[in-house]
């Protein structure tokens, strides 16, 4: 028993001791904090968040900090750590967090939130999103543009609201705007990881005739890229630039270079714009783009890239919205 | 008279020797962590400090500290019981959340009750929920004579799994895509002791149940019994004790403190049940009572470091970017070393004063 | 004629908390002699030995080993110097061979070859040379006790011990077994080893020794040559009083049937025969003694009578009441005591004090139990008086059970079972490892037992004990009742025969 007393003796003794050396002193320039779920050193979307924070360190005049691996059960001591310890702009990269974040936030009303994607928001929690459609309207141009059948493709992970008014409705205005033609067969998977499912649907596709194929399915997208080769139709890339992957079959692909959602809210909060509520970005803010596949630009018809880039300027100019999208779709009786 | 007087310089000299040793352990354990931070390319000096200064500096920080502590503390309690009783529940992990599931299934969907009903009722389903899960192992170990280490871990990634399947498919609110149960009624939440903080019921829950522990086992009847069985089964059966009641004794308490540990963190912290409830409080737990000897009130202590540690190494990551897994090597340091160090004192004090077992 | 002296310890002294276990221990042994240690229970024997095997570190005092002041920290350093110890309890892996068994933990001359073959002749040589017979490629597992001994001896000699110390290597023997031993260590003694033996049984002692020292209390109180002594005397040093060898027993009257055992049977899982359709039967206020080599049923008839064991059939009744209802508990309730044999594994928990393994049967019941908690205060008083009643030599009460001697640990469970008032208590080896004076002290026990009305079942493998304490003897051979005799007609050699299974064919003769 004498050697529990111990052990309070021991670790009070050095926290002491530590304490009383202990001449930490906080700097003064903006301090913002990211804290993702995942550690930075995966792939994809952590990465990208953690680049964006990089840039942002590189570009700004602030001092940063992160937290890596944060799970649903420690979210909130991670955000009170960080608003305890004077962060002026708390970054959650994970939709599924907000929350906890809106809790902890009313804690902290002098402090900003963001969070990257989500639903719900407040008066200082930031909801930080891409469009969902900017980029899904250029994929969807490129197919349209690149068809023969006139059929394309469109994989999507889940079913939702989401996917019918944005994701699929951006793809078919795309297609038609370039190709009236077009014939647009969308098909939900209902998966962001079965592969194998993912492959049987994308066969499926091509058996119907289509094309061209874009996914949006996360890990499945490879798979179908994989269909795609074998079957000799062109695929759409999504999120990255996937061209490295398949040369000879990515035509294009829609990226989301979500580092720019990261960078984006931080450059809001040093023009002092960044408000709680939702706040978008798009291809003008760098946040979603379309690029080419270098090696494949001959295999373009004539005038494709200028159109599909007419098509871009007019979406960053704000003369497309995605409400003038969906009214023109029902107009013209086209499901979406 | 010389004879006296050699006894008592012997004891004091004894004394002081043995109790230097986990102080000094301690210290070389932090040191060896300071090295690999350095390693890192950090300042190891600067990394203590923040974290110091950041726990310390704040009160609700420092209460974030009691957020890990509860369901710490339950885990520990989990593990010595069963152990003190000759069973080897190593899974805590899955109890935790077995317990977890009921009392969130009671704290969502009674509604109306006053607080001092629904609380308790709630920990109430928290604790048959873990003691059931424990159950089956142990059910399989008297009659079968399955061996529990490994039924228990099985039983964990069942659990689990179990959770977060259950959780997604059934207690998911059918407009949200999150994989989260709707949240517990408010009677259910532990109230705070401090407000704004993480100081709640759940603290003076888990410190009063340790005295309980440490009163049952060694003021008891049935704890005797229970350390009886786990000391030498044979001699407990001789001696006519039931040994099966005996081990669903301890099976049943040890199971029932893991599922507490899991309700705590329901009714204390995230208020509703998610998949990823604990950061692998059941394998920290039994570190912490290995550490302390699976003693309960050496198991407040000792868990209180390991969740201060938890704290810390949060700390450390946002103010200087100690990398977590940096953090979980210095507790491993620190576990093993203060460990090795008690087998240390026990022999020199074998050698000086007597004590071979 | 002057003898070399190999080994000398000077002033020795080892204190425990609250006990000199050795106090000021000067000793002389002389090369090629075997050397007894006596002294009762708690005299500090095993500390003294453990001191010079590196176990123990002495408070006080110096080693002279050979010649030379040695310090030895560890078992590596004794055995480096030709010291070997063999453990009562031993240290063998019983699924590795004899060979394995010796080599193990023997660095090999070219690492990381081990050289099986030469290794093999190696130790075959060694055996040869003292003259001990062994077969090196059995598993130990499959060999008995004695032999298993042998092992050790052979596996201490092959390190190269010249001093090999055996603590009470007889108390896990047969009466065989033991002889057999003597004839070993007597042609150890030719080829110059020196031994020191610890045992409690005087007769061995007398037998073996050339020389023996007397411990009382932690200090010597002398050294004498076998020639010279006596058991009286040695008796007297060791206890400082007379020791009556004789046992003085009232005349048996026997009161009604307290236990009665009906063609009992039982098979083990494999479907060997343990228990043969034994019927016995004692009635209170006598003693009847079960004699037998060990491992021929007592233990399993024992812990049948107790309900520890399920009989395949027949009956067994205790105050006339069957028992195969009751619960071992409940026939503990009824007034059953049992005192298993192995102690250490049966019988306490070592781990446990003194006074925790006092309750172990009771600790449930008023006034052990108070409300819902233990009664400390009460279980201490109570542990204080029998730890008086029963002489166990301990600093406290809240000694570990595991510090004690071995023959205090035997008090603490006699205590504890005595205590209780039995109507029928089963003692199977009730004196293994006591002293004279402690043996003396539980044979009175038993028989103030008898003489307030217990019925005892007493088990030993002591065929001196059964003989002197019983007032009728049965005697078991593989689990089968060979007869029954009246140890005041019956001889030796007849019980011995009987033990060996030849059946009483004076009794056959009477059936018939
Ligand atoms: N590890 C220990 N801690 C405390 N006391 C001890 C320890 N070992 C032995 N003792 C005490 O030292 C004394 C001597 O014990 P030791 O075992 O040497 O006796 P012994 O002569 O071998 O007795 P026995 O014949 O019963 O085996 C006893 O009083 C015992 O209780
Ligand atoms: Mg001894």
């Amino acid at each position: 028993m004498g050697k529990n007393k111990l052990f309070s003796g021991v670790f009070i003794l050095a926290f002491v001791l530590l304490i009383g050396f202990s001449t930490f002193a906080l700097a003064e320039p903006l301090k913002v904090a990211v804290i993702f779920p995942q550690p930075i050193t995966s792939e994809g979307w952590t990465k990208s968040g953690y680049d964006g924070l990089m840039k942002a360190k590189e570009d700004f005049d602030i001092e940063i900090s992160y937290q890596e691996n944060v799970s649903a059960g420690e979210i909130k001591e991670a955000l009170r750590g960080y608003a305890a310890e004077g962060y002026d702009l708390i970054i959650v990269h994970e939709m599924d967090y907000i929350e906890p974040t809106i809790e902890v936030a009313e804690e902290y009303p002098d402090i900003m939130f963001a969070v990257i994607y989500g639903y719900e928001s407040a008066d200082n929690v930031a909801v930080v999103s891409g469009t969902n459609w900017e980029a899904n309207c250029l994929a969807g141009a490129v197919a349209g543009l690149m068809t023969k059948t006139n059929k394309v493709g469109f994989m999507i992970s889940h079913d939702s609201p989401i996917a019918h008014e944005f994701l699929n409705a951006a793809f078919i205005y795309g297609a038609r705007k370039i190709n009236p033609e077009v014939e647009v067969i969308t098909t939900f998977v209902g998966s962001w990881d079965d592969t194998v499912k993912g492959k049987e649907l994308a066969k499926a596709l091509v058996k119907e005739g289509v094309d061209v194929i874009y996914s949006q399915c996360g890990v499945i997208n490879r798979a179908v890229l994989q269909v795609c080769e074998e079957s000799g139709i062109w695929a759409i890339g999504a999120v990255e630039d996937m061209s490295y992957l398949a040369p000879q079959t990515v035509i294009a692909s829609a990226i989301a270079p979500t580092e720019y959602l990261v960078y984006g809210a931080i450059k809001d909060m040093i023009n002092g714009t960044l408000k709680g509520g939702n706040v978008i970005k798009g291809i003008k803010d760098g946040a979603e783009d379309i690029v080419f596949n270098p090696s494949l630009k001959d295999k373009l018809p004539e005038n494709g890239e200028e159109k599909i880039m007419e098509l871009r300027q007019e979406i960053i100019e704000g003369n497309i919205t995605i409400e003038q999208i969906r009214e023109e779709l029902t107009k013209q009786n086209v499901k979406f | 008279m010389e004879d006296g007087s050699i006894r008592i310089k012997q004891e004091r000299y004894n004394k002081v020797f043995i109790t230097i040793i986990p102080f000094g352990a301690f210290f070389i354990a932090l040191f060896l962590g300071a090295v690999l931070i350095f390693l890192a390319g950090i300042n190891p000096w600067e990394a203590y400090n923040y974290m110091l200064y950041s726990i310390f500096g704040n009160l609700r920080l420092f209460s974030e500290v009691f957020t890990h502590f509860v369901p710490l503390i339950f885990c520990a309690l989990s593990f010595a019981v069963a152990f003190k009783g000759g069973f080897f529940n190593v899974g805590q992990e899955g109890q935790l959340y077995f317990g977890a599931l009921t009392g969130a299934l009671v704290g969502i969907y009674i509604q109306g009750l006053p607080a001092f009903i629904h609380i308790p009722l709630a920990l109430l389903a928290g604790f048959i929920g873990g003691a059931f899960w424990c159950w089956i192992a142990g059910i399989l170990k008297i009659k079968l004579g399955a061996d529990e280490i490994l039924n228990t871990i099985m039983l964990s990634y069942l659990s689990i799994l179990l959770i977060n399947f259950i959780v997604m498919y059934f207690l998911k609110p059918a407009n949200s895509y999150i994989s989260q149960s709707e949240k517990i009624a408010r009677s259910a939440y532990f109230p705070k002791i401090i407000p704004n903080t993480q100081i709640n019921l759940g603290v003076i829950l888990a410190l009063l149940i340790a005295i309980i522990v440490y009163i049952f086992l060694f003021r008891s009847p049935a704890g005797y019994e229970v350390r009886a069985i786990g000391e030498n089964l044979e001699a407990a059966n001789h001696a006519g004790i039931n040994i099966i009641k005996g081990t669903m004794t301890v099976i049943i308490i040890s199971g029932g403190l893991s599922g507490l540990a899991g309700t705590s963190i329901v009714m204390g912290t995230q208020y509703r049940l998610i998949p990823a409830l604990s950061p692998g409080y059941g394998f920290e737990g039994i570190g912490a009572a290995v550490m302390a000897r699976n003693n309960p009130l050496g198991i407040i202590l000792t868990t209180f470091l390991f969740a201060f540690l938890r704290v810390g190494a949060g700390a450390m990551q946002r103010g200087v970017g100690v990398p977590l897994p940096i953090s979980w090597a210095i507790e491993g340091i620190i576990m093993i070393l203060v460990t090795a160090s008690e087998y240390l004192s026990n022999k020199i004090s074998a050698n000086l004063i007597g004590g071979r077992a | 004629m002057v003898q070399e002296i190999i080994l000398s310890l000077k002033e020795i002294t080892k204190i425990f908390p609250g006990v000199i276990a050795n106090d000021h221990i000067s000793l002389d042994i002389f090369k090629g002699e075997i050397h007894s240690l006596l002294g009762e229970n708690g005299a500090g024997k095993t500390t003294l030995m453990n001191i010079l095997y590196g176990l123990y570190k002495p408070d006080k005092g110096e080693i002279i080993f050979k010649g030379e002041e040695v310090k030895i920290h560890s078992p590596r350093d004794a055995i480096n110097l030709g010291i070997g110890m063999i453990h009562q309890r031993f240290m063998l892996i019983p699924r590795f061979t004899v060979f394995e068994n010796i080599i193990l933990g023997q660095p090999s001359e070219k690492p990381p070859l081990l050289e099986k073959e030469k290794l093999h002749e190696k130790i075959l040589r060694v055996a040869e040379r003292f003259n001990i017979k062994l077969d090196l490629d059995v598993p130990v597992e499959n060999l008995s006790v004695g032999t298993q001994q042998k092992v050790e001896i052979l596996k201490a000699l092959y390190q190269g011990a010249d001093l090999l110390i055996l603590d009470e290597p007889t108390s896990v023997l047969t009466p065989q077994e033991a002889q057999n031993l003597f004839k070993d260590l007597l042609a150890l003694k030719e080829q110059g080893c020196t031994i020191i033996f610890i045992s409690h049984k005087l007769k061995e002692v007398m037998q073996i020794s050339d020389r023996i020292t007397v411990l009382r209390d932690g200090k010597v109180v002398g050294t004498k040559k076998k020639l010279e002594t006596n058991f009286q005397e040695l008796s007297k040093l060791m206890v400082g009083r007379e020791i009556s060898f004789t046992i003085k027993k009232k005349d048996v009257q026997p009161g009604r049937e307290v236990l009665c055992l009906e063609d009992i049977s039982m098979k083990n899982k494999k479907g060997l025969r343990l228990l043969k359709n034994i019927s016995l039967s004692a009635r209170s206020g006598e003693i009847l003694g079960i004699a037998g080599v060990d491992g021929n049923g007592q233990r399993e008839l024992a812990d049948a009578i107790c309900r520890l064991q399920k009989i395949d059939s027949g009956n067994i009744k205790m105050l006339g009441q069957e028992v195969s209802s009751s619960s071992p508990r409940r026939l503990y309730e009824q007034g059953l005591s049992y005192i298993p044999a192995d102690r250490k594994r049966y019988g306490l928990i070592l781990n446990f004090t003194i006074a925790e393994n006092l309750i172990l049967k009771d600790y449930y019941l008023p006034p052990f139990k108070r409300g819902l908690f233990l009664n400390v205060p009460y279980i201490n008083d109570y542990s204080k008086k029998i730890i008086v009643a029963y002489d166990i030599k301990t600093p406290s009460h809240l000694v570990q059970a595991s510090k004690l001697s071995g023959g205090n640990q035997q008090k603490v469970v006699l205590g504890r079972e005595l205590s209780k008032c039995p109507k029928l208590l089963i003692v199977m080896e009730p004196t293994q490892g006591l002293d004279v004076g402690a043996c003396e002290f539980v044979h009175n026990k038993l028989l103030d037992e008898r003489d307030k009305g217990v019925a005892i079942l007493l088990f030993s493998t002591d065929l001196d004990e059964i003989m002197s304490l019983s007032d009728r003897i049965a005697v078991i051979y593989e689990g089968e009742i060979m007869g029954e005799v009246d140890p005041r007609k019956a001889d030796v050699g007849e019980i011995g025969l009987m033990m060996a299974g030849v059946k009483y064919l004076e009794k056959e003769v009477v059936d018939g």
